[in-house]
């Protein structure tokens, strides 16, 4: 399907099928990426992707302006991955053991170009930066994912949060700051 | 430019926030203050480790198998009709002007006393929730709640995922209460 998103958006709002279709093969990718960076495993993003997908097709009907789709399904996954990262939180941490699978490679995003070699030689410190992640109160955590993992820009975020963008870039800068007090040493070269 | 006002904009620097002059001094102090252009470094080093955070892939069969549960699932669920006056647009991500945030009062009053018509049936189930430290009130995700849970086609455990949304009340950036709708949810199914 050759169409650009607002007009897929319009089909599907109009209850076309295969729109839908292509918009969930469109975003699917994108919004696991973002609901795995956000929650660390396989089992909850896959529920994030398949929630925020049956939830905007429910809504369908009140996507009354077509180019806010981006924003409001992002905000969906969003929301309901904050909320499963809070409910993680408060639960004794499930080990993940996705990463010692041999899946555990670059998702096909084209943003992303790290090469394999690197991606080893730094892992430790990967995963001593996901550590101080997830110490992180979780719209903080969620905000610096969005920012500088997944790179929606400050304003994107202001709308997929529904709050000012001084508010996210605070969100950030603290986050930010947090997270290098955390690894102190560890990012000198 | 002093150290500690180089440091207070090093973030802004880094993402491209400051103006030309302004960085431009950013730029100089660098140049001339070892402490500061460390602080750089590190700054920049975390954002480059952000940026390259691996992901699991979580392989073909999987996105083949996620895409057709999610269009069987939605098939089977008609978009939710809503009632035009308690309509509240999901793509309106806009500050609440003062009529809006009114008519969004009354209609979250009407699900709070639904909720607590519906929670004095199992008042035990009720989770008041206290870990939302959401300074803003999301766009309503009462119906993604709502809706989802009375849907038949759902098993049980389905459900109680659907269920786990949070509820949360009030027009946008104008209440920040909030209650956990999901045990709730679950409970008067
Ligand atoms: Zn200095």
């Amino acid at each position: 399907m050759n169409k650009t998103v607002p007009e897929l958006v319009e089909m599907f709002v109009g209850g076309d099928q295969k729109a839908f279709a292509e918009l969930v093969h469109r975003y699917k990718k994108k919004l696991y990426s973002l609901a795995y960076h956000i929650l660390r495993n396989h089992l909850d993003a896959d529920e994030v992707v398949q929630e925020t997908f049956v939830r905007i097709y429910k809504r369908r009907e009140e996507l009354l302006n077509v180019n806010y789709f981006s924003t409001f399904l992002t905000r969906i996954a969003t929301n309901y991955s904050i909320d499963l990262l809070r409910k993680q939180k408060n639960r004794q941490a499930v080990p993940d053991d996705t990463d010692s699978l041999p899946g555990f490679i670059q998702l096909d995003l084209s943003r992303r170009v790290a090469t394999p070699s690197q991606t080893f030689e730094n892992k430790e410190l990967m995963e001593e930066i996901q550590r101080a992640l997830e110490s992180l109160p979780a719209r903080q955590q969620a905000t610096a994912v969005l920012h500088d993992i997944e790179g929606y820009s400050k304003a994107e975020i202001a709308r997929i949060f529904d709050c000012p963008q001084a508010t996210v870039r605070s969100n950030l800068h603290i986050a930010r700051a947090k997270l290098r007090k955390i690894l102190k040493g560890r990012l000198i070269r | 430019m002093t150290c500690r006002h180089a440091k207070s904009l090093l973030e802004d620097y880094i993402d491209g926030d400051l103006e030309l002059d302004q960085s431009a001094e950013v730029d100089s102090h660098l140049n001339i203050c070892k402490e500061c252009r460390g602080e750089y470094h590190q700054a920049l080093r975390l954002k480059e480790f952000l940026e390259n955070q691996p992901i699991f892939d979580p392989g073909e069969d999987y996105w083949r198998e996620t895409t057709e549960l999610i269009l069987a699932r939605t098939e089977a669920s008609p978009s939710e009709r809503v009632a035009p006056e308690n309509r509240r647009p999901i793509w309106d991500t806009g500050r609440a002007t003062l009529a809006r945030a009114a008519a969004s009062f009354a209609v979250s009053l009407g699900v709070l006393v639904s909720a607590v018509v519906i929670g004095s049936m199992q008042p035990a189930q009720i989770v008041d929730s206290t870990d939302i430290d959401n300074p803003f009130v999301m766009t309503a995700s009462v119906r993604d709640a709502v809706g989802t849970s009375g849907n038949e086609l759902l098993t049980a455990a389905e459900s109680s995922r659907l269920a786990r949304g949070t509820l949360l009340l009030g027009a946008p950036g104008m209440l920040g209460k909030g209650i956990a709708f999901r045990e709730l949810l679950t409970s008067t199914k």
